[in-house]
């Protein structure tokens, strides 16, 4: 048999070696033992033996190559090796010693991973400070109970003291980008600012499913009681769209005919309505806040607002605005940017909507979100991301808030019309249960017909069950079909099983039954067997 | 005692059986299928053959870093002993010892060993125990040339001797330590002078003949087995490979070589064998044969044993 | 500069010392025409002789001693133990003689011998030919203990190691023998107790000597690409110990992980996580964190021992901890 050989290891530390030179010809023959090739470790050079009685067929491994341990440098011929067999053994020789010199290259590509999701701070302060963040507080003379820890574990750490010492002062770094007039931003700038005098304005609007929000926002509620929290939708809004605005610092941006200032800080605006007009008080730094500290400041912004007791400073620095209109039932706006921001938010009203999931159809919570951008800053596919971006987040919060689902099942309609396999089960046992109020003699009767009959006896309660799921079809009847195929996958039966057992009836029952088994059969199978 | 045809025979099947497993290990060492570093026992089955085939179920025998031939000899399982070397979940040590450190305590083999010169003290403890607990065992110490130069070795024979200890110290002066020749590690010829120093007798045989071996460590075993105290058996051999796999041997000429593989204790017995019409060239073919297929099979074993769960990582540091 | 191996490092440093001062010699196993376990004296009996390059019998507890008694008597020998596992047969020599003369004997005796020993995992060669034991050496007061990544600082440190005073222990990693780097031309030493910072960075500090090392530096160019750039200090000496550096980099970067192949209780990374904690607390804006083997002899089975030493992935989960 055709045999090939492999680069020794000589030694324990040996990874590599280097071929000095072989020491018999292609063609000639070599002996078992006898020396074939000379290769140089770290250490020395050291004569190789043949490790088989043969021929040299064909040397792969180069003279004054380094080669790894194991890779194929030749093929040896044995008495009555055929042509092909050698030539076989000759190309499975090169595509090893290819792979493993081509090795390693393949780890080079990185895949693209999901953009991950660090949880958000809810509540303040879990009373881990580090000791640097610590020392920093002292000296800024900062109460640690107030800032909310970044670090592991919640842990309070110097960035935070630091980040928590600019929301207070009220600081926004900004970077200064000027706008070159030959550049893509400043042409479109131009063009812009001709065919309108103020900024060029576009509206997106899309639908958001917040029914997932109104499950966490219940959650959070729940939780936060005892402290008398209660989360508005605006809070979660403004939590949201800062996490978005740090992901796109374009429309984080505030703008002058010459200037896009990339602002450094997320202040977010909320629009209030006030007899005389509109005002927009801004949340500073929305990043490092929790939900409640933001749902706090909004509430103390709102009634200062009212109040005319807004401080200039609360008004100015803004980087973003909402507007919510949902509460007077609008649905979607075009709403006016507040310059020098370059987008704005409009909130709609939330409506429940039924909706197909999945085949089933639910009860779900929509809302619509308006964004409108200065056109000049922002592209529209930007701002579609965007928009799809904060969606996104708010269609699937639990991560951020570090929940489950719950309550899910709430959302089933249930329908008057085909009924599902779960339906026909619960209308049947439901139907029973209402005749024991009723009739119980009847039920009762009904009943111990069954139990002796559905019991583990010669034949397995699973044999039984797939038996009357046979007869059930033979017998026409949709709830009987449900029942027993519930039954039968509950003792065990497999899909393939019921579809079996289905096959007993179409073959007595003809057409009909064949009906039966391609639509409710299927349907219960598919409902029952996960 | 006169050996049996039989016994002769198994004498034979054991030497081939050494050397077919090590071949098998070198062949696969070459091809980077076993991890770290062997120490092969060729050239020198004799020795652990002879001796081992003196001993009962209660002796011990303690090993060195060359430690696959004493093992088979003592009768550990070769499927689990490849399994070993290849670094298996099915091993001797469930692949976490490898090579050298192969051991099966319940058969009395107190393990390979990667410290030179270790095994001279726990036999002699082994020795020293089963005086104690008066079990009749004995207990074999296999060392090598030198490994007679560390303390450990003099500490030992002077300890087992003025306890009187049940410990056969058997040499196998292969003529190197590594690179080392005898005559530049030690001045002395005969590592069997060293006894007298320690109040034992020594003795020297050839240890490429395996009858010679045999016989010698007969009347050691009994004598120690009797209560008689220590003996030191130095057994003359040569291993033909180089220290470790892919010792390159610069340091010994082809002649010498060539010489002590004239001397090889396998053909010697097995020419031995058919002179005294103890066997035929068929049934010797036959042996080979077995044999052959016995190793194939722990060959397989091994490979198609898994390779241990991460779980044995941290398992068996302390007993429970 | 040229690009030389580790082992090629070690080999010049020898000739180079055994050159400069005639009181240098080298005693150990096969060290001779052999060249060494390893190879790293190959060449150096040709050049020297046998009464300088002496290749000694497996008497570990002989070789150690009469260095430390030719030591003691004027001469300056480099012995070499083939596995840092051996040490134990020579422990008293190194404990009880070399690292106390100087001291019980009011200062009035030098012990400058250098000890070469190879240690590390990672080639197969199980839990007797494999551990780290640093930590061992560390605990000695009056031995130095060296431990270099590079071909570069192994050549600089072994130079300062023969020249000190004081017994030197030079741990050299057996897998580390191959690797080849950067060393400079000509004649140069680093000296002992400086610490190098082989990568800077501002958000993190590995600590990390040895094979460790190169791990950590290939987990900090991994971390770059994720925007965490961290700075990589080999401290290349354990005894004495560059605080300096290492308080330096913590206060810039607040957080540290340190990293050796060792087992991790009783590694010589509690005790500099030790001496952070009491002197450098205050920068710390996160616990310290280690990442060191598990408290287990050295495995066999390649994929037990490849489980057994810390590698990249460990080290950048233990960094991303902080994040
Ligand atoms: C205490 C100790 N020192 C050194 C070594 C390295 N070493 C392993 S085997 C060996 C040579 C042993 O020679 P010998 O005792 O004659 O046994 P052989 O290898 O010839 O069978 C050496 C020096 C070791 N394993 N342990
Ligand atoms: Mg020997």
């Amino acid at each position: 048999m055709a045999q090939i050989m492999l680069m020794p290891k000589l030694g324990l530390t040996m990874k590599k070696g280097k071929i000095v030179s072989w020491l018999k010809n292609e063609g000639e023959a070599v002996a078992l033992g006898e020396a074939l090739l000379e290769v140089m470790t770290e250490k020395v050079n050291i004569k190789v033996e043949s490790p088989y009685n043969g021929v040299l067929y064909k040397i792969i491994g180069a003279p004054g190559s380094n080669y790894p341990i194991s890779v194929p440098l030749a093929v040896l011929a044995e008495e009555g090796d055929g042509a092909a067999a050698l030539e076989a053994a000759l190309d499975e020789a090169k595509s090893v010693l290819q792979a493993a010199l081509a090795g390693g290259s393949d780890d080079a590509e990185k895949k693209k991973e999901a953009k991950p999701v660090k949880p958000f701070g809810v509540f303040a302060g879990t009373g881990k400070v580090s000791p640097r963040a610590a020392k920093l507080a002292d000296k800024e003379g900062v109460a640690l109970g107030l800032i909310n820890g970044s670090g592991p574990n919640g842990k309070v750490v110097e960035e935070d003291v630091l980040n928590y010492i600019a929301q207070v002062k009220g600081e926004t770094t900004s970077e200064l980008r000027p706008i070159d007039p030959q550049s893509m931003r400043g042409v479109i700038a131009d063009r812009m600012i001709k065919s309108r005098r103020e900024a060029a304005h576009v509206t997106l609007m899309k639908e958001v499913d917040m029914t997932s929000l109104k499950d966490v926002r219940e959650q959070l509620n729940a939780l936060g009681a005892d402290k008398r929290v209660k989360f508005s939708f605006t809070d979660f809004l403004v939590k949201f769209t800062g996490q978005a605005l740090a992901e796109f610092p374009l429309v984080n941006s505030r703008s002058t005919d010459k200037e896009i200032e990339l602002a450094k800080s997320i202040n977010v605006g909320v629009a209030v309505a006030l007899e005389e007009g509109l005002v927009v008080p801004n949340v500073k730094n929305v990043p490092i806040l929790t939900l409640e500290q933001i749902s706090a400041k909004i509430k103390d912004l709102a009634a200062r607002a009212r109040n005319s007791e807004l401080d200039p400073s609360e008004i100015e620095q803004g980087t973003f605005t909402i507007t919510n209109l949902g509460a007077y039932g609008v649905e979607g706006f075009t709403p006016i940017i507040n310059r020098p921001e370059t987008a704005i938010l409009g909130v709609g009203t939330i409506r429940q909507k039924p909706i197909m999931v999945d085949s089933r159809l639910e009860n779900r919570s929509f809302m619509t979100l308006s964004l409108s951008l200065d056109h000049r800053i922002i592209d529209g596919s930007l701002a579609a991301d965007f928009l799809g971006r904060l969606i996104e987040m708010l269609e699937n919060p639990y991560p951020w808030f570090q929940l489950q689902p719950q309550g899910n099942d709430d959302l089933l309609i249930k329908t008057g019309g085909i009924e599902t396999p779960h339906d026909l089960l619960e209308a049947f046992s439901g139907g029973l249960a209402e005749l024991k109020e009723d009739a119980p003699e009847l039920a009762i009767g009904f009943e111990s017909l069954m139990a002796p009959v559905f019991c583990e006896g010669e034949l397995g309660i699973m044999e039984k069950e797939l038996m009357a799921v046979a007869v059930a079809i033979y017998g026409k009847c949709e709830y009987c079909i449900a029942a027993h195929v519930y039954n039968a996958m509950n003792a065990g039966a497999s899909g393939d099983q019921v579809m079996e057992a289905a096959g007993v009836a179409v073959a007595f029952g003809g057409g009909p039954a064949m009906a039966y088994t391609v639509t409710k059969v299927r349907e219960c199978v598919k409902a029952f067997g996960g | 005692m006169a050996l049996s045809k039989e016994q002769m025979l198994d004498l034979y099947r054991q030497m081939r059986m050494i050397r077919e497993f090590e071949e098998t290990v070198a062949k696969f060492f070459s091809q980077g299928q076993i991890p770290g570093f062997v120490h092969l026992y060729i050239g020198e089955e004799a020795v652990a053959t002879g001796v081992c085939a003196n001993l009962e179920k209660q002796d011990y025998i303690a090993s060195t870093h060359r430690g696959h031939g004493h093992g088979i000899a003592r009768g550990a399982s070769l499927n689990k002993m490849m399994a070993e070397i290849f670094g298996r979940a099915d091993g001797e040590c469930k692949g976490k010892g490898g090579s050298m450190h192969i051991a099966d305590v319940e058969l009395g083999f107190l393990g390979a060993n990667g410290i030179v010169g270790a095994g001279l003290p726990l036999a002699t403890g082994a020795g020293f125990a089963a005086k104690y607990m008066k079990t009749n065992g004995v207990a074999i110490c296999f060392f090598g040339d030198a490994s007679s130069n560390r303390g450990t070795f003099h500490e030992s024979l002077n300890m087992a001797s003025i306890q009187k200890l049940p410990v056969v110290f058997v040499n196998e002066n292969n003529m190197y330590g590594i690179s080392m020749s005898q005559e530049r590690h030690q001045n002395i010829t005969d590592i069997a002078d060293r006894a007298g120093s320690y109040g034992m007798p020594g003795m020297v045989v050839d240890g490429n003949d395996v009858m010679a071996v045999y016989e010698a460590a007969e009347e050691a075993v009994k004598r120690a087995r009797a209560g008689g105290g220590p003996v030191l058996i130095e057994c003359k051999t040569y291993r033909h490979h180089g220290h470790f796999e892919g010792d390159p041997c610069v340091y010994r000429c082809d002649e010498e070589v060539n010489t002590w593989k004239a001397k090889d204790p396998l053909p010697r017995f097995v020419n031995r064998l058919q002179e005294m019409k103890m066997a035929t060239e068929a049934e010797i073919n036959q042996i080979d044969i077995e044999v052959k297929k016995i190793i194939a099979d722990a060959v397989e074993f091994a490979q198609n044993s898994p390779v241990p769960s991460l779980d044995e990582l941290t398992s068996d540091v302390y007993c429970d | 500069m040229a690009e030389k191996t580790y082992s090629q490092a070690i080999n010049e440093a020898l000739e180079e010392e055994m050159r400069r001062d005639e009181k240098v010699y080298i005693l150990g196993e096969d060290v001779g025409a052999f060249g060494g376990c390893f190879g790293v004296t190959t060449g150096l009996l040709e050049k020297f002789g046998a009464e300088r390059v002496l290749d000694a019998p497996i008497s570990e507890t002989a070789i150690m001693g009469s260095a430390v008694g030719a030591a003691v008597a004027g001469l300056r020998p480099v012995p070499e133990i083939m596995f840092v596992d051996f040490v134990g047969v020579c422990l008293d020599e190194l404990l009880n003689q070399a690292a106390k003369m100087h001291y019980m004997f009011g200062g009035k005796a030098k012990v400058p011998l250098t000890l070469r020993m190879a240690g590390g995992a990672g080639v197969g060669a199980a839990a007797q030919h494999s551990q780290s034991l640093e930590a061992f050496m560390c605990h000695i007061p009056g031995i130095k203990v060296v431990m270099p990544a590079t071909a570069a600082d192994a050549k600089g440190l072994l130079k300062s190691a023969i020249r000190d005073d004081n017994p030197v222990v030079f741990l050299e990693h057996k897998a580390l023998y191959g690797a080849s780097g950067e060393v400079p031309e000509g004649e140069y030493t680093i000296p002992l107790g400086k610490a190098d910072i082989k990568r800077e960075g501002k958000d993190v500090t590995i600590l990390a000597y040895s094979m460790m090392l190169h791990k950590a530096l290939a987990a900090a160019e991994t971390l770059a690409l994720e925007g965490i750039e961290a700075e990589v200090i080999d401290p290349r000496t354990l005894v004495p110990f560059d605080k300096e550096t290492l308080y330096k980099s913590i206060e810039k970067t607040g957080r540290l992980v340190i990293v050796h192949e060792a087992v991790k209780q009783g590694g010589f990374g509690g005790e500099i996580a030790a001496m952070v904690a009491e002197e450098c607390f205050d920068s710390l804006d996160a616990s310290i964190k280690r990442v060191a083997a598990p408290f287990t002899p050295i495995p066999f089975a390649s994929n037990l021992e490849a489980a057994y030493i810390p590698d990249e992935a460990k080290i950048i989960e233990a960094v991303k901890s902080f994040f």
